[in-house]
């Protein structure tokens, strides 16, 4: 599954907007500033095919050309036409709307993921309505086997969630970034803290309940029947407990029965699995849990590289959202999928946000899927090539997508907040800047006076003191900027003579053969 | 009435008939008597939400009394013998400073949302490694909730211990034959 052109005559602020996306890349990363319609692209996309999984008609105009299962696929969606507001064709070939309904499994990704770290929901709204459906679904339909939807927005509770599945997918890529990354040696144990659904009600169940549901479960009845019952069996000495549970300051607390069941080791988690089940199976089932309000949390313990055991709540926001993005693309890696990320690195140190995109690269091998990641930080698109990238710039009130002049991966961090994009004059403080100026204009004039002397004398001073044109994104330079800045004579800002210039010229080869001789030195110990 | 209609298209009734029909009405005297029968139960039940009232007040303040007489001394005969507070106290504080001091308590948010059971709550570190297994010796089999409300731990730091004991062979789980039969944990064998 991969999107290839989109265009949108009026969608929020996108006016006249048209993007396309370099099909052969997995990886796009939609990079602007604050309002130029990068949460509202992703939100478009989730309504278009929402929509036509649906089959409810279009609720704004679009022209949509992707690619799956080997099947070129064109949407034509107007809202405005009298008949045909959908038109659709497939390898060229016209397609009616119900023939498309009746292959959907054919025509539209296996998942449409979006993940948003930040507060709004208005992403998630738009799964509303397929959430209902699919949560529907499970409740009335009979026990058996419960595919994960096709619409699937990714919350944060569900986090812990991945990481179960992260360990049952037995995947050694996956092993290695819990490792690598996060200290991670291997699942302890998990308490699943099951409670008194709402739809439980305090009556006495009705009828049908009574006779189809579980007594131990509320009467809950549905698909998830059956691994309910598997849970309990696997758990280690289950306890029904009454308490008072406060979730919310301004309400009282509310006294509901709880019921905990433990799983003691990985292989009792690996037996919630039945034979041609696989993690993504056992992430339905926990995901419809939720959905049908049975579980409140999933507290999972790990084992540390260093030995200590560690509850995964107390791993911090930026461990936990790692891992959830990775997680979820790791086990549906071999399906068409598309993958919506709207600012995935929220909480992730510049390290970790640098590594995000490599890091998905190398484990993930997202053949049949595309990744759709929009940020607003330079660093997450460091190491990327211009194809991989679009910008998303306002001109004159309308928002285009452009691919960029420059390879990312070449001009580095800094040099991309230098860009039209950022539009920052330099990554200096603004007062830093202001001393900089001053301090060239005083350089630059012939004839000083006094004061302007001693001025120049206090900038260069206090310039030094501070270490700017002591870093450059380029390595070489940085070292031998430092050097020269710890050879330089006091006096460097007179005039220059002659004999100055050959005494400077003199210092940098001489700066440049001692950094010559300290790498040597350094290749030598490392070799020691 | 329905007797005394006639006609077969239009159905009416003779007014001479409906004159003569008898409806039984109970005396003045009677009607008395079920109004003041009716007044008086429903003083009646407006007594009993008083005394209810006034009964759930009291068991309102029953505990706070019960602690102001059991910190007084009127719960039970004294004993002249007893060892006084102070030294009792005393003998407190000398225990805690010879105790090694405890890392901050582990799963102290978790326990304040958790109701349990109004008992001083344990420390993994504190407790013996068999715990468990000497509470199932002393007691017998008991079910995953009485063992848990005896331990005294908090419901995570609870199934942690389980485990550890359960891998370390010194109790085990008795699977029951039926789903819903409760699950007994035991001294093993």
């Amino acid at each position: 599954m991969r999107l290839d052109r989109l265009r949108i005559p009026h969608y929020r602020n996108l006016r006249g907007f048209e993007i396309e996306f370099d099909e052969q890349q997995p990886t796009t990363v939609l990079l602007g500033r604050n309002g130029t319609g990068k949460s509202n692209l992703m939100e478009a996309i989730v309504e278009i095919f929402r929509d036509l999984e649906l089959g409810v008609p279009p609720v704004f105009a679009y022209t949509l050309d992707y690619v799956c299962r080997d099947h070129a696929i064109h949407i034509d969606a107007d809202p405005a036409r009298s008949n045909r507001r959908l038109e659709i064709s497939v390898d060229g070939r016209p397609l009616t709307q119900a023939a498309f309904q009746r292959d959907l499994d054919t025509y539209l990704p296996n998942y449409v993921f979006a993940y948003y770290s930040g507060w709004s929901s208005r992403l998630e709204r738009h799964f509303d309505r397929p959430t209902r459906r699919h949560y529907d679904h499970i409740l009335k339909s009979p026990d058996g086997k419960l595919p994960l939807r096709r619409l699937f927005f990714c919350r944060m509770e569900y986090s812990q969630l991945v990481l179960l599945a992260f360990f049952l997918a037995g995947s050694a890529a996956g092993h290695q970034v819990l490792r690598d990354y996060l200290g991670i040696a291997r699942f302890e144990s998990a308490l699943f803290v099951l409670k008194t659904p709402w739809w439980r009600g305090s009556g006495s169940p009705s009828k049908t309940r009574q006779a189809d549901g579980d007594p131990r479960f509320w009467y809950a009845r549905g698909a998830f029947k059956g691994f309910l019952d598997r849970l309990w069996k696997r758990a280690l000495a289950p306890i029904r407990n009454t308490e008072t549970i406060e979730r919310d300051v301004r309400r009282q607390g509310e006294t509901t029965e709880r019921l905990y069941l433990f799983i003691k080791n990985e292989a009792e988690l690996a037996a919630l699995m039945e034979p041609g089940e696989d993690p993504k199976t056992l992430f339905g089932y926990l995901e419809s849990l939720f959905l049908c309000d049975l579980i409140d949390e999933v507290r999972v313990t790990v084992e540390r590289t260093d030995g200590e055991r560690v509850k995964f709540v107390q791993m911090s926001e930026g461990e936990q959202q790692l891992l959830t993005v990775l997680g979820l693309l790791l086990f549906t890696q071999n399906d068409e999928s598309l993958y919506l990320l709207d600012e995935p690195d929220t909480h992730l140190n510049p390290v970790w946000t640098y590594d995000f995109l490599r890091l998905l690269q190398e484990n993930i091998r997202a053949e049949k899927g595309q990744l759709i990641v929009a940020t607003h930080n330079p660093l997450m698109i460091g190491s990327l090539r211009r194809n991989q990238v679009r910008l998303l710039v306002s001109t004159e009130g309308a928002i285009a997508a452009i691919e960029p002049d420059f390879d990312p991966i070449g001009i580095g961090v800094e040099g991309l907040l230098k860009t039209e994009l950022y539009g920052l004059p330099s990554t200096l403080a603004p007062e830093v800047l202001g001393k900089l100026d001053r301090h060239y204009d005083l350089l630059g004039k012939p004839e000083k006076t006094e004061a302007e002397q001693g001025e120049l004398m206090r900038l260069a001073a206090e310039l030094n003191a501070l270490g700017v044109s002591r870093t450059h994104p380029n390595p070489y330079f940085e070292s031998f900027a430092n050097a020269m800045a710890r050879r330089r004579p006091a006096e460097r800002h007179a005039p220059l003579s002659k004999e100055d210039i050959d005494a400077q010229a003199g210092l940098a080869d001489a700066v440049i053969a001692e950094l010559l001789a300290e790498e040597q030195a350094a290749v030598n110990g490392g070799r020691a | 009435m329905k007797g005394a209609t006639k006609g077969v298209a239009v159905r009416g009734i003779n007014i001479g008939d409906v004159r003569a029909l008898q409806i039984p009405l109970p005396s003045r005297k009677e009607q008395d008597e079920i109004v003041r029968r009716v007044e008086s139960l429903f003083a009646y039940a407006d007594r009993l939400e008083a005394r209810y009232r006034a009964a759930r007040t009291l068991v309102d303040r029953l505990t706070p009394a019960l602690l102001a007489k059991a910190f007084s001394g009127e719960l039970v005969p004294q004993d002249p013998d007893d060892e006084p507070a102070g030294l009792l106290l005393e003998r407190v504080r000398a225990a805690r400073a010879s105790e090694p001091t405890r890392p901050g308590k582990r799963g102290g948010r978790r326990a304040a949302k958790t109701q349990k059971p109004e008992t001083t709550m344990l420390n993994r570190q504190d407790i013996e490694s068999n715990h468990l297994a000497a509470i199932l010796d002393e007691r017998g089999p008991l079910t995953a909730e009485a063992l848990w409300s005896a331990a005294q731990l908090d419901i995570d730091d609870f199934y942690d211990q389980l485990k550890d004991e359960e891998t370390r062979g010194f109790l085990k789980e008795r699977q029951g034959n039926s789903v819903t039969a409760p699950r007994l944990l035991e001294v093993a064998a």
